[in-house]
């Protein structure tokens, strides 16, 4: 049965047992309803009538009464009148009651009420009408009668409604079982009704979920991924068949799809397989770039692979016709797996000719042997196959096997060989490559060296050209010369001792010729600095301090120079005598205290007990040593303290010898000091540790030279202690005997000896190629200079022009392209990077971009410390650099640089 | 005369010829105690015939006849086949390199040995001496500089260079990222440039052939640049091992721009530094 007839049935049999309980209480209530109705309205009725009845006839009686009572016996009409009413309304209560009564009993009594009542109203009426007769009878007896008759009818009345009441109680009481009946057959029905109705769902229930278990059990049976899926066997045609049937459907796509799924899997694995084993490979030739290591790597990895027992890999040797091996896995060597093999000898030659793999499945015997330790045995399978690159044989591999090869092996090795070729190929080109770059290299340095060889023939040549001719003019001259030279030599001679006398001389006047001008040239300018008429503004007060200065300056450096040159002609005259070290030291102190004041330093003397109180040297010299030595400490001290420290020389050494019988004045400051490799060059003449501090600094560098030759002179020695950035003590040795022992003259000289050696050397180079030089290669070029501060085009242009430099100036950038077009012939540019108007960078920039002067030098004058500047200065085009304040000896170096040719 | 001369630029070297040569190399070595044996053949063989046509000779042999009896000769193919080509600040990117990895690790070590293989005429290591200067490791550093070739070693020792070459050097060190101006180091001395002595002060200069001698030092770093292209592979591989010998654990090695280590057994011990200028770094082991 289908589970919609089912459901339908069952459902309909409850509701059709509640519909037959409605209608069986339905019916009952109103049967119920109609009894009581007719309790109600027809005994009532009845009994009502029947009252009506007794109530006229008691009326009747009354009006009886009232006449028998009444005095005159007379009859009132009033009273007839009123009984007259009372018949007919006795008499329809009779009628009515006759029609509904239908009892029997009920019936023959109310027909006895009937017939009492005629017979009554027969009384009545002879009283009423019968005067006569009832006078004759007597009144009074006629009334008995009446009460006679009236007495039998009330009771007669009273009959029926007593039976009328008890009907009453028998219609209640029948009413009252109904009910209960009624109760009871509703009670039974309906527990009828609810024991079907429970039946039925049971019934309906247990059938639709057993159906539906056996469907669910089979569904949870399925197992995801394996071949097959359960089926549901159907039993029933109905809705669960239905989805039996979808579900078996369902199944068999799956299968279907699993099916499917499983073999795109395992073409997946085998394709990954492949792949991987590929990279791999490709993985392991990557770094390669020897390719008989790869060769070896490679048929290693590809012989465990694809499980091959043995394995060669030849490749095409330098012989077009030859295949060499390359490398073997398991190789045994029994002749078989040979070293080279001819193209087209063989199976790996024929393999190699057509270039076409060859598998073999059935190996005879005596092939080769796959051996072990324990023995040896057939392969069964071999795959030669060639390894070529866009169809050009490169090599050739076999391999051989126990099992025979599968598909997706031998598809491995055909790839794998493709790979191999790239890699052998890549390898080749690669080591080609190299060796070009380092042949090209090489031959690049061969031709420069070449080129460079034939330059210097050239030159060679050239001068011996020279020579050549210049040695012809020079052999007929020479004979003239000779003559000429021994008479200029005679001459010479007398002239030499001229100038000898002539050079004292010009000293001697130099001191006052040159220091007269000056010093009223100095004092001159100190009167203007003073401006006492107040005619000067601040500008040329500040020229005329600057003049002032640089007078001192000059006069110094004149000083300087003339005892420097006194000293070195050896004119030099000590004074020497007794000496208070006091007097000197307190005079000192008293010179310098107000430099210190001035420069805000701390200045201290100091002097140890055991210094001897007299020294016998020269006064003067002395002071002047002492002096130089602490103005140098003032100059290059800018805060921190300086001092002067006497004391006696026996902790102080000097090169390992002690200075035991030796005073010492040690000059320690705080100030920049000097670096290791320059304690040397400080003492040399116009010298400074670093080059350019000169311009910070000032000063000649004269100082320690005159003070170092002043203290040899003295028999004593200046040593320099420094470390830079933290200070520096030079300490003047004097000897205190009073006159310099033996000893004492040998040691000085030696230290005097040792020094010279280290520093004269590249003085006297310096003097030799500034003679030469300056004249040769620096004079006629022309320079411009271009910068706004005139200070600076004034200080340039005097070096330069000392150099015989034509100097052309200009104040900014414009100024300075408007003159290079102007003037052409400008060899070089010294251009300053802060200007107004156009600055450097941009003038560089300018210049450069005009065709003429793309080569032209142009040096840029940058600030001391940035780096990035100097960068910056290349960038705009500047050919070199130099920083500011130039120093004069590097400039001079770098204009030769920039202006060879 | 001229059609006897071998035609020095074709490729091709007949089987006399390089035994000829191998001869001359040979006696060479016999005679003299100088092996250009594993030198790379095509450079010796056109440095060879440059000699040749220079003296007008006609065959390798009747070279090796002049060689073997004339020192002179000698000497002058010596110069021949010791190519000197050299410059301050070569590949300033070199010193570049140089100047931003190494000389940073160089400020840990107490002191520097730097050896220069192949200095020829010095110009390399005064770039040295004024890179290191300018890093402030100067004084803590020793530049040992040698060439297999004593005349040029007395060159370097003089620290002049032609004043010609100085406009080119100068950019080489702005292009090198020098931080002073360049004029600073040097003064015009006629037609040559005189390099600041204190450059010098921390070269060793002397002589040392890469092919003969054995390693003298250990080193923190290593330049050998453009030297070993003169040198079959053999012998690459043998002045490899020296240089892997002298140099001290994490020590750097220099080659020049068209050499590489990629090539020989020692790759593996290097680590790159910077592989535009070969620059390497001994790996600890």
């Amino acid at each position: 049965m289908k589970l919609r007839t089912l459901l339908y049935s069952g459902f309909g049999i409850v509701i059709g047992v509640m519909l037959l309980i409605l209608m069986i209480a339905m019916g009952m209530s109103r049967e119920q309803n109609e009894r009581m109705n007719e309790l109600v309205q027809d005994r009532y009725e009845k009994i009502k009538m029947a009252n009506v009845i007794r109530t006229e006839i008691g009326k009747i009686g009354r009006e009886l009464n009232e006449l028998a009572y009444s005095q005159d016996g007379v009859i009132d009409i009033e009273n007839i009148k009123d009984i007259e009413k009372s018949y007919p309304k006795i008499n329809n209560s009779i009628d009515s009651l006759k029609q509904v009564i239908k009892v029997k009993e009920a019936k023959e009594t109310l027909l006895v009420t009937s017939e009492k009542f005629q017979e009554y109203k027969a009384v009545v009426n002879s009283i009423i009408t019968l005067d006569s007769e009832v006078r004759e009878k007597g009144l009074q007896q006629s009334l008995q009668l009446a009460e006679q008759k009236r007495e039998q009818l009330v009771t007669s009345i009273e009959n029926l409604i007593s039976i009328q009441e008890t009907i009453m109680d028998e219609t209640i009481k029948e009413t009252e079982d109904m009910y209960v009946r009624t109760l009871q057959i509703i009670i039974i029905t309906t527990i009828l009704g609810v024991v079907m109705g429970l039946g039925l769902a049971l019934f309906v229930i247990r059938t639709i979920s057993t159906r539906l278990n056996r469907v669910k059990n089979v569904m949870k049976q399925i197992e995801y991924g394996t071949e097959t899926y359960p089926k549901i066997d159907i039993i029933h045609k109905d809705e669960v068949g239905e989805i039996s049937l979808a579900f078996n459907e369902m199944s068999s796509a799956l299968e279907q799809h699993e099916k499917i799924e499983r073999e795109l899997m395992e073409s997946m694995e085998r394709e990954n397989w492949l792949k991987t084993r590929l990279s791999e490979l490709a993985t392991m030739s990557q770094g390669s770039l020897d390719s008989e290591e790869l060769g070896t790597k490679f048929i290693y990895s590809i012989s465990r692979m694809v499980e091959a027992n043995y394995a060669m890999l030849y490749t095409k040797g330098k012989k077009e016709n030859q295949l060499s091996k390359l490398a073997s896995y398991a190789f045994v060597d029994k002749g078989i797996g040979r070293d080279r093999i001819t193209i087209g000898e063989g199976l790996v030659g024929q393999c190699a000719l057509d270039g076409q793999p060859i598998l073999i499945e059935q190996v005879p015997d005596n092939y080769i042997k796959i051996a072990s330790g324990l023995g040896e045995t057939n392969p069964s399978a071999i795959f030669i196959l060639p390894i070529l690159i866009e169809g050009e044989l490169v090599g050739v591999m076999e391999l051989a096997k126990l099992t025979s090869f599968t598909p997706e092996q031998l598809s491995l090795i055909e790839q794998a060989a493709v790979q191999l070729g790239i890699t052998l190929n890549r390898i080749e080109k690669h080591m080609q490559i190299q060796e070009l770059l380092e042949e090209s290299q090489t031959l690049n340095e061969e031709l420069q060296t070449q080129s460079e060889e034939l330059q210097t023939q050239q030159e060679e040549l050239r001068t011996m050209n020279d020579e050549l001719e210049a040695q012809y003019h020079s052999s007929e001259q020479k004979t003239k010369e000779l003559e000429k030279i021994q008479s200029e030599l005679v001459t010479k001679n007398e002239e030499v001792i001229q100038s000898s006398k002539y050079k004292s001389e010009f000293l001697a006047n130099m001191s006052h010729e040159l220091r007269t001008p000056l010093n009223s040239l100095i004092i001159l300018a100190q009167m203007l600095t003073e401006n006492k008429e107040g005619n000067l503004d601040e500008k040329q007060i500040e020229y005329a301090k600057t003049i002032h200065s640089s007078g001192n300056d000059l006069l110094n450096l004149i000083n300087d120079i003339l005892d420097l040159s006194k000293i070195e002609s050896g004119k030099m005259e000590l004074h020497q005598g007794e000496v208070v070290v006091n007097d000197i030291l307190s005079y000192t102190e008293r010179q310098f205290t107000h430099v210190a004041k001035k420069k805000n330093l701390e200045f201290s003397v100091s002097v140890s007990d055991d210094v001897p109180s007299i020294l016998y040297t020269d006064e003067q010299r002395l002071y002047q040593i002492i002096k130089n030595l602490l103005s140098n400490a003032f100059k290059f001290t800018e805060k921190g303290s300086v001092q002067l420290v006497v004391g006696k020389a026996s902790h102080g050494k000097k090169k390992g010898t002690a200075f035991t019988d030796h005073i010492m004045f040690s000059v320690i400051d705080t100030g920049i000091g000097i670096d290791q490799t320059k304690h040397t060059i400080v003492f040399d003449a116009f010298r400074q540790a670093d080059g350019t501090t000169s311009r910070k600094y000032g000063g000649t560098g004269l100082g320690l030279s005159i003070s170092r030759e002043l203290a040899r002179m003295l028999h004593g020695v200046i040593e320099v202690d420094s470390v830079e950035g933290e200070g520096s003590t030079f300490t003047l040795y004097l000897p205190m005997t009073e006159i310099a022992t033996e000893e004492n003259l040998y040691f000085t000289q030696e230290v005097a000896g040792s020094i010279e050696k280290t520093e004269e050397k590249p003085g006297q180079d310096l003097q030799l190629y500034s003679k030469q030089e300056e004249v040769n290669s620096l004079a006629g070029k022309k320079i411009m200079v271009v910068d706004d501060d005139m200070r600076n085009i004034f200080a340039l242009t005097s070096a330069l022009e000392g150099a015989e430099v034509n100097v052309v100036f200009s104040e900014n950038g414009k100024e300075a392209i408007d003159m290079l077009v102007s003037q052409p012939d400008i060899d070089l540019v010294l251009m300053d990077i802060m200007m107004p108007e156009m600055d450097g960078y941009e003038a560089m920039q300018n210049i450069r971009s005009m065709q003429p002067y793309e080569s032209l030098p142009i040096i840029a004058l940058t600030a001391k410390a940035m780096m990035h500047d100097r960068q910056k200065c290349i960038d705009a085009g500047a050919s070199d650099y130099i920083s500011k304040p130039v120093n004069l000896e590097q400039l001079f170096s770098l204009l030769k640089v920039w202006l060879h040719k | 005369m001229e059609q006897l001369y071998q035609p020095v630029e074709t490729n091709e070297c007949s089987k006399l010829e390089k035994l000829e040569i191998e001869l001359l190399l040979e006696g060479i070595y016999r005679h003299y105690g100088l092996d250009f044996r594993n030198y790379n053949f095509s450079s010796v063989r056109r440095r060879i015939w440059h000699r040749i046509q220079l003296e007008k000779l006609t065959s390798v042999t009747s070279l090796l006849d002049r060689v073997l009896r004339e020192p002179q000769m000698m000497d002058k193919l010596f110069s021949d086949l010791s190519i000197n080509v050299t410059e301050m600040f070569r590949d300033p990117d070199f010193f570049k390199a140089f100047r931003m990895r190494v000389a940073p690790v160089l400020k840990e070590v107490p002191i520097i040995r730097i050896w220069h293989a192949g200095c020829s005429t010095g110009e390399e290591a005064y770039s040295m001496a004024i890179l290191l200067h300018e890093e402030g490791l100067l004084k803590k550093a020793k530049i040992y500089a040698t060439d297999m070739n004593e005349r040029v070693i007395m060159k370097a020792k003089l620290g002049r260079f032609p004043l010609n070459k100085m406009q080119g050097y100068t950019s080489n060190y702005v292009a090198s990222g020098g931080k002073q101006a360049f004029s600073e180091y040097y003064k015009v001395v006629s037609e040559e440039v005189e390099f600041h002595p204190f450059l010098r002060e921390n070269i060793i200069f002397a002589q040392h052939n890469l092919v003969t001698d054995s390693s003298f030092n250990e080193f923190h770093v290593i330049i050998c640049r453009n030297v070993m292209i003169y040198f079959d592979r053999d012998l690459q591989d043998r002045v490899h091992h020296l240089m892997f010998e002298s140099l001290a654990p994490s020590g750097f090695l220099g080659l020049g721009n068209r050499e590489s280590i990629s090539y020989t057994k020692f790759n593996q011990f290097y680590q790159e530094i910077d592989s535009n200028e070969k620059i390497y770094q001994k790996m600890k082991l």
